[in-house]
């Protein structure tokens, strides 16, 4: 599926910095007119490292009213959270009606990471699949309003931005030894990406995938695709 | 299966004593093996009100480690509540590997009196039960021992008893609108406990169906049902209790025996 997205498409300055500043004012509205649907929204972000889920987030999070979301980073799970089931971490944040919970990473670390490094068995990881789309259903029957990110760039590119994030000094703390060793193991991941896109793609919640070769073209489809469902969903 | 249950089981006094010893010792053995092994562990009590659910909890944690278990009795939704997805609050209620989680009433409301008084539609409690079904599957396949418990009395047993609460000023507030509300609808609430039986039977999830119309053979049940759903899980980590002395014997039994034996209101 991954070999499918068109990441030739860019965006210049001046044309995404025009488009962006509509498209936050409308999510801005979107925003009141969601709490008072009373319909939770659930956001997730996945994608390459580097892939700009950071950044993204951000140009969503600064249009939204700050009473209204929460953005969880999901990294290793910790106390409580490791006790549990792996699902528990994400039930206990969810997000009240009329509210957005925004995930950098997620749940579906299972079928990643965890799958990647070993950490879930294989038994644990494949059924993951069908466990991660009960709990999307569940979401969506109450009326959660969920989206799926894929951040999507290419090798190339990869390795262009964790060289300019070695070499800046304000970016070098957004590169770690974890992303070298990630990026060794690309052709495994390509894997895993392919399969989780393929086996939790059902019509109540549906995989987008973003070319985000080009930052601009890639934040300003991720709001567009935003905006458009939520008007669709709520009006 | 109600109908199927020996409802005329009773034990005397001594057959009680000499049954339920060594269960309430193994009990107390396997709350710390259950701790050692980080097993989760989740007991579920439905049934009639007034049938013991309370009773059967109280003789069952008086024999566990307080620090390793929580007893949650399970209301109607608040309005926090509402505002999430309904499994939410069961969700955050689930057992940490190596503790007991034990429901006083439990998602099972949902096809029982929510379903009966009508608080929710068809279509919401019948798309329940594949809820339900996930929910149990996707824990226990992470290691969650689930044991269900239906407690079970018949209609001329459970209205007598809870004529007998009402008419005194001291038991009375005992008596929730919502039993009072089941014992009225008596027979469609047989109707949808013997449907949840159906679609939420399961290995992983098993009901045991408990006759409580005498409470000695209820206790002598529950823990001889829950015992040995426990001890494969377990494995070696249950081992004979081995007092140093006579007297850490006598100290030790004394604190198993007694344990839940006072109890204020007891109405039988």
């Amino acid at each position: 599926m991954l070999e499918n997205t068109d990441l030739t498409q860019t965006l210049d300055d001046a044309a995404y910095h025009d488009r962006m500043d509509a498209l936050q004012k409308q999510l801005r509205t979107l925003c009141y007119e969601t709490y008072r649907s009373e319909r939770p929204v659930v956001m997730v972000f996945e994608g390459w490292d580097a892939a700009g889920k950071g950044g993204t987030i951000r140009r969503i999070a600064e249009s939204l009213d700050p009473r209204d979301y929460i953005v969880y980073p999901i990294a290793a799970p910790e106390g409580e959270d490791k006790t549990h089931h792996y699902l528990y971490r994400f039930w206990r944040r969810l997000p009240p009606t009329g509210h957005f919970a925004i995930f950098d990473r997620s749940w579906y670390g299972r079928v990643l990471v965890e799958r990647i490094e070993g950490f879930a068995q294989e038994n644990e990881w494949q059924r993951a699949y069908r466990e991660i789309n009960d709990f999307e259903r569940e979401l969506t029957e109450f009326g959660t309003i969920l989206f799926k990110f894929w951040l999507h760039i290419s090798a190339d590119e990869q390795l262009r931005r964790f060289q300019a994030r070695a070499a800046v000094l304000y970016k070098q703390w957004k590169l770690t030894d974890e992303d070298w060793r990630n990026r060794e193991k690309a052709q495994a991941y390509h894997d895993a990406v392919n399969d989780m896109l393929l086996k939790t793609s059902p019509p109540n919640a549906p995989w987008t995938v973003v070319p985000a070769e080009d930052k601009n073209f890639g934040r300003v489809f991720t709001l567009e695709t935003i905006i458009e469902k939520l008007e669709r969903e709520i009006k | 299966m109600l109908e199927q249950l020996d409802l005329a089981r009773k034990l005397n006094k001594e057959e009680y004593r000499a049954r339920m010893k060594p269960l309430k010792f193994e009990m107390y053995e396997m709350g710390r093996a259950v701790h050692d092994s980080k097993t989760p562990v989740i007991v579920v009590f439905e049934g009639w009100g007034t049938a013991g659910k309370g009773r059967a909890i109280t003789e069952l944690t008086a024999r566990l480690d307080p620090r390793g278990f929580r007893v949650y009795p399970i209301n109607p939704p608040s309005t926090r509540e509402l505002r999430y997805p309904w499994l939410h609050r069961f969700w955050l209620k689930i057992p940490a590997r190596g503790e007991f989680a034990i429901f006083h009433g439990s998602w099972y409301r949902r096809v029982l009196i929510d379903r009966v008084a009508k608080n929710i539609s068809k279509q919401e409690w019948r798309e329940s039960f594949r809820d339900i079904q996930d929910f149990e599957r996707t824990l226990a396949d992470d290691g969650v021992v689930i044991q269900k418990f239906w407690l079970h009395v018949d209609e001329k047993e459970q209205k007598k008893r809870i004529k007998k609460l009402l008419d005194s000023k001291t038991t009375a507030w005992r008596v929730s609108a919502e039993a009072k509300m089941e014992s009225a609808k008596y027979d469609e609430y047989a109707l949808a406990a013997e449907e949840m039986f159906g679609y939420t039977q399961a290995e992983y999830a098993p009901w045991t169906l408990v006759s409580a119309m005498d409470r000695r053979g209820m206790y002598v049940q529950v823990f001889e049902t829950l015992l040995a759903r426990l001890r494969p899980f377990v494995g070696g980590h249950l081992i004979d209790l081995k007092p140093a002395s006579e007297y850490d014997a006598q100290v030790l039994e004394s604190e198993i025996e007694d344990a839940g034996e006072y109890r204020p209101h007891a109405n039988t």
